[in-house]
């Protein structure tokens, strides 16, 4: 056995009800363990007990239980020796780099460890011949993708040489190809006889590599404990409890005049030797819900950009609500136009939801009444009406910071509302809740654009899919036509959609 | 670039260890000696080490331009508050630091900089403190520019139209909305990468640091220089106030 746990029960200080409860599990060498749940459901602090975070960084808890690996006992290990047994991948790469070269990055557990100078050398070109990275090695860890990140960590864990890799959310900052390519990794390293223990919300991507083990936690227990194709019934079965998601009618057809057109679109960043935006043209209408789609670099966040005018075209013209957006300033443009950033903790900085939401709204110049009216009303459209306005937003969880981010912007009330990886970060049950909530809303934005890597949000909630490739735009139809060809989808380097009614049922 | 001993040196041919004493004992002179002829030739020599540096000049005009208006500033503060002889001493000081800190930043290759001060007899965990801060300054400055995007498109405009002293302290105040969110995210950060250092055995024993540092000859001859300033600048202080 890699990692045996037995009756593992955890409480954080402070808290009454424990993150996990008596908790038995087993991981074998050279297999694949898939492990799901929704937010809360334990999957992050049973990591964190795996690979000795708990109890060495977490002290104060109350952990019951016991986890062997590889026959040894994890109470008596300090983090060194588990480290060496263990390597672990986090959710945000960016987060666990700590080094400014790429060799640094690599060498740095072998440094700690106190290995010679010529060992880390060895090690460190193992690991990155291994990844097929030895041209990063020489690269300032600033410049990397997140792809390339990612592969630095794993890189990094590698050449610590453990036997068992552990992988929470690895595909959540991940394209779709740099998703692909890190889970071709992870089959690789677990047919080279390694445990793999992967932590993921992206089911039906890790569901691909066919993993040998399938795990489902919920409020801390182990509520499925099988192989993949037990784990894909589970799941099916608890889709069938919920009830199916109804597509709004105003999502069907666009009409009218455009609320915002891309008219040949050009934009270089100074000193770019590239453009970013080579010509895009496309018009977004009242009733479109738009998903916009591509590979990392495609260009879609620096179109968006020169939406509601933080950057300015080079060449070619945005024309919202039939001006030229040149002609605007930012916070003239941004009464048509909404646009909310992926991660919600760039934007929240006030003591008080009331004071958050405010801000929006009288930085455009709304009346004190107008805005008292309109916060209550978007608290209610993101699900979130039962929060006192006094409430810091600092005191919320991702997923409900995600949603006040969003209604901070809708309280503008914006014609045209973009949406940066709407659904990143957060689990399929409320990642669905919230664009239906945001697709029925009454008094919502008459269209919405969602920047988006998820293929089923796109597949479900979309009237369009525009596909951007190398700053053009390469295809733009029904989610259907596209997502479904794969021609088209190859000119992204993306891969199609396959419809089935088992893929239907795993994401959100 | 210089012919020292038949060796071809500039400023980044010395040992970091070097250059850091170097700047040391400049930045000491500096804030010890209050003579104005002194002063002057310090300053002439923290303009020719920022020279020596060969940093291109389309690199610093920006810092430069900055840093003029500082030295501006703080020279009319001196000239309104104290005196004159106050106000140039302060301004060549300034000049003196704002030259050696910039050829010595700019030159400065931060993956040597943990490594520089472990060799110079700090601890590990100071030394790699070091390294994590020159890792964290582009994430910070990126942070900062996506929450300046984050916030315009909530409308948020920097600038204030009024330039009395109430519409100076309302500027003050705008910068709230984005200091918050990137103090916050920094705060919060901070545990992840904590976690994926101990993860990686971080602070568990004595640590191997992967880059070398050898000090050669014009290493010691600039460090003997160093010290040798820094006493030329104590001397300074004693005989002439």
């Amino acid at each position: 056995m890699a990692i045996q746990i037995s009756k593992l029960s955890y409480t954080y200080t402070g808290r009454a009800e424990p993150a996990l409860r008596e908790v038995s599990l087993t991981f074998r060498p050279g297999e694949v363990a898939l492990i799901v749940g929704q937010s809360g459901s334990g999957k992050t602090t049973l990591a964190r007990c795996i690979n000795g975070l708990i109890p060495h960084s977490y002290k104060n808890g109350t952990l019951v239980g016991e986890i062997r690996c590889y026959e040894k006992s994890t109470a008596g290990l300090s983090l060194a020796q588990l480290a060496r047994l263990i390597g672990t991948v986090m959710q945000d790469p960016d987060k666990q780099i700590v080094a400014t070269r790429v060799f640094n990055e690599i060498a740095f557990g072998l440094e700690n460890l106190g290995l010679s100078r010529d060992d880390i050398r060895a090690r460190v070109h193992e690991a990155a011949e291994y990844l097929h990275i030895p041209h990063l090695l020489d690269r300032e860890t600033h410049t990397l993708s997140g792809g390339e990140l990612q592969k630095v960590v794993i890189a990094g864990a590698l050449a610590m040489r453990p036997r068992t890799l552990l992988l929470d959310e690895p595909l959540s900052s991940l394209d779709p190809p740099s998703a692909r390519d890190a889970l071709a990794l992870f089959r690789r390293l677990a047919d080279a006889d390694m445990a793999v223990v992967m932590i993921e919300h992206r089911v039906r991507d890790a569901l691909r590599i066919t993993p040998e083990h399938g795990v489902a936690l919920h409020q801390g227990a182990v509520v499925f404990d099988g192989d993949a194709a037990g784990l894909r019934a589970w799941m099916r079965a608890q889709r069938n409890g919920r009830p199916t998601p109804r597509l709004p009618a105003r999502s069907v057809a666009a009409q009218g005049e455009p609320l915002i057109s891309f008219r040949q679109v050009r934009f270089a960043y100074p000193g770019s030797p590239q453009e970013q935006l080579r010509g895009v043209s496309f018009d977004v209408r009242a009733g479109d819900v738009i998903a916009l789609m591509g590979p990392n670099g495609a260009g879609k966040s620096t179109l968006c950009k020169t939406a509601i005018g933080l950057l300015r075209p080079s060449a070619g013209r945005v024309i919202v609500a039939g001006e030229d957006a040149a002609r605007f300033t930012v916070a003239q443009i941004v009464r048509k136009m909404g646009y909310v950033f992926q991660n919600p903790a760039a934007m929240l900085f006030a003591n008080t939801l009331r004071e958050e939401l405010s801000f929006g709204p009288r930085n455009v110049g709304m009346s004190e009444d107008r805005i008292v009216a309109t916060i209550a009303r978007v608290l209610e459209t993101v699900g979130l009406g039962h929060l006192s306005l006094d409430q810091s937003p600092f005191g919320l969880s991702f997923g409900q910071q995600k949603r006040i981010a969003l209604a901070g912007v809708l309280a503008m009330q914006p014609d045209v509302l973009i949406l940066d990886e709407p659904t990143a970060g957060l689990d399929d049950g409320t990642a669905e809740d919230l664009i239906q909530r945001l697709l029925t809303a009454e008094h919502g934005p008459q269209a919405i654009v969602m920047v988006t890597h998820d293929l089923s949000l796109a597949h479900r909630f979309a009237n369009r899919v525009v596909l951007v490739a190398d700053g053009q735009v390469v295809a733009d139809g029904s989610p259907t036509e596209i997502l479904e060809s794969a021609d088209t989808m190859r000119r992204a380097r993306l891969d199609p959609v396959v419809v089935s009614a088992d893929d239907q049922s795993l994401d959100g | 670039m210089i012919n020292l001993w038949m060796v071809e040196v500039n400023m980044q041919t010395f040992d970091p260890r070097a250059r850091v004493t170097f700047y040391a004992c400049l930045t000491t002179a500096v804030l010890l000696v209050n003579d104005l002829r002194v002063l002057a030739g310090l300053a002439m020599l923290g303009g020719g080490v920022l020279l020596f540096a060969r940093v291109p000049w389309e690199r610093i005009k920006r810092i430069w331009l900055g840093v003029v208006i500082f030295i501006a500033l703080i020279t009319a503060l001196n000239l309104l508050f104290r005196t004159p002889l106050e106000a140039a001493q302060q301004a060549l000081r300034a000049v003196a630091m704002a030259s050696s800190s910039l050829a010595i930043v700019l030159t400065f290759d931060p993956a040597y900089l943990g490594v520089t001060f472990r060799r110079m007899g700090f601890p590990d965990k100071f030394a790699f403190a070091l390294d994590l801060t020159a890792r964290f300054v582009p994430t910070l400055m990126r942070d900062f520019r996506i929450t300046i995007d984050a916030q315009r498109a909530r409308g948020y405009e920097l600038e204030s139209r009024d330039r009395s002293l109430k519409g100076i302290l309302t500027v003050g105040r705008r910068f709230v909305p984005l200091i918050v969110p990137v103090v916050v995210r920094a705060v919060l950060d901070a545990e992840d990468r904590a976690n994926a250092m101990d993860l990686r055995a971080f602070g568990t024993g004595p640590r191997t640091w992967l880059q070398t540092l050898r000090l050669g000859l014009p290493d010691y001859v600039l460090i003997a220089a160093s010290f040798a300033l820094l006493a030329g600048a104590i001397a300074a202080r004693l005989v002439l106030g």
